[in-house]
């Protein structure tokens, strides 16, 4: 037996078997069956890499992701000390968290070159936005997180006056207001995001 | 606070009119075996079901029996509080409440002991079906507040809570269904009791049968495991056996109805 594409489905319902399909997100394997553990409508994908198609379940938009080990995550930096800098985390990959979690990025943590002399102060201000990747749960108070890579660092940033900062290189952002550059842990602008001016 | 003189002053204890009624001595069935409210002792209650109705809330539900009217609402998966431990599995957290006006007598504002039992069996009855090693590190909570009671409100708590976590897009196993099932004599079952039918210790029974109780039993229709049991009062290994299994088969039939609410409450989704 195997579920239609398209078809409502409520937790508990049984939707294939594993020989059929692999099991994806919103659902369960159970007894050599696939259950579903959403309500929503079950859809299937053909993964490349295995023969078998990949059935999961899509509901409302509602369905929020705790963050894993190795997601991207979008955080706000709320406390900075000479050792770590404390962020609240607002997003994972990209989807919006209707509670914020805690997460700390720690001095060594920072950049992947010169991990010791790191300056929190030269790379992260409270109010700053950064994207950064989780390395594990941590403890009970906060995710652990990492910025060393180069599309990881701060993304938004203010200034004093309450400008937003322009990026000028992987460790300067500029005032365009009053011209002052400021040290942060700038993440590299993807490719696809950059538009250069036709000549 | 200083009270105004020309105020005709109110007495200060007062009491609910129901105290000075006299006691009605009728039995629960009369002599065409129907019960007070017109049911047969099989008949089970009307039940109304919808999920969405507290915006704020991250899911939530309100669900009717009969009378009794419940309404629950779910929040999460957010962050443990800074002083629990760690842990790799989710913290469920349940809260169920009287609203002081539900019932007969006005209920205070803070839990009591009843209250904190019966948020007992519903944590018992939830944390057997919601996937709670998807969420670690994170608590989900569950609030349900009893807005009128009128029998069977821990059965309609726990249906209630389900449909509202499965509605905040929590992973469970299955959803849980509950029913109750109120004893009086060896053959007597009365399905869906209301507040009268319910079971009170100083009630008289029979001479020769002292079977006198309320069974409510949560179910996981699809998986058809029983997931939480509460018994109240006195009766036989086998007439408790009896009750629990006429409860099971009464939250089997809830699977249709629980289906058809989660499914209209879908609408269209885009895929």
């Amino acid at each position: 037996m195997d579920a239609v594409v398209g078809q409502v489905c409520i937790p508990g319902e049984r939707l294939s078997s594993v020989e059929l399909c692999q099991a994806g997100p919103g659902t369960y394997v159970r007894q050599g069956y696939v259950f579903a553990s959403l309500a929503g409508l079950v859809a299937k994908e053909r993964e490349k890499s295995s023969d078998l198609p990949l059935v999961s379940v899509k509901s409302k938009n509602k369905a929020q992701s705790v963050p894993e080990i190795g997601a991207i995550v979008t955080c706000k930096i709320t406390q900075i000390t000479s050792r770590f800098a404390k962020c609240h985390i607002i997003a994972v990959n990209n989807k919006t968290l209707s509670m914020p979690f805690r997460g700390m990025i720690r001095k060594e943590n920072v950049r992947e070159t010169d991990r010791d002399r790191v300056e929190i102060y030269k790379c992260f201000r409270p109010g700053d936005i950064a994207l950064a990747k989780v390395l594990s749960l941590g403890d009970a108070s906060c995710y652990l997180l990492t910025t060393a890579e180069n599309e990881l660092g701060v993304v938004v940033a203010h200034s004093d006056e309450g400008v937003a900062l322009i990026p000028l290189s992987h460790n300067e952002m500029q005032c365009p207001k009053s011209f002052v550059k400021e040290n942060r842990k700038v993440a590299r602008p993807q490719s696809e995001h950059l538009a250069f001016p036709e000549r | 606070m200083p009270t105004d003189s020309r105020r005709l002053p109110v007495p200060e204890v007062s009491h609910s009119p129901e105290l000075f009624c006299s006691s009605d001595p009728t039995s629960l069935i009369n002599d065409d075996s129907l019960r007070k409210d017109g049911r047969n002792p099989e008949e089970i209650a009307g039940i109304f079901m919808q999920c969405g109705t507290v915006s704020q809330a991250k899911g939530s539900s309100f669900c009717e029996l009969h009378k009794t009217k419940v309404i629950c609402s779910v929040y999460g998966p957010k962050d443990v509080e800074q002083k629990e431990d760690f842990q790799m599995i989710g913290k469920l957290k349940c809260d169920f409440k009287f609203a002081p006006f539900s019932c007969h007598k006005r209920r205070g504002h803070i839990a009591d002991l009843e209250e904190s039992e019966l948020c007992e069996v519903l944590t018992q009855a939830l944390s057997s079906s919601v996937c709670l090693h998807r969420y670690p590190k994170s608590q989900i909570e569950v609030y349900v507040i009893v807005l009128e009671n009128n029998g069977s409100a821990l059965a309609a708590a726990i249906t209630a809570a389900s449909l509202a976590l499965a509605d905040a897009c929590i992973e469970q196993y299955d959803i849980v269904a509950a029913a109750s099932v109120r004893v009086f004599g060896k053959e007597n079952f009365l399905r869906d009791p209301t507040f009268h039918e319910e079971y009170f210790p100083h009630q008289l029974s029979k001479k020769n049968d002292f079977n006198n109780g309320v069974v409510t039993v949560a179910l996981m229709p699809t998986l058809n495991q029983v997931c939480g049991v509460l018994s109240e009062g006195c009766m036989e290994s086998s007439v408790l056996q009896e009750a629990i299994q006429t409860c099971t088969e009464e939250a089997q039939n809830l699977y249709a109805p629980l289906r058809k609410c989660l499914t209209s409450n879908l609408g269209d989704i885009n895929v």
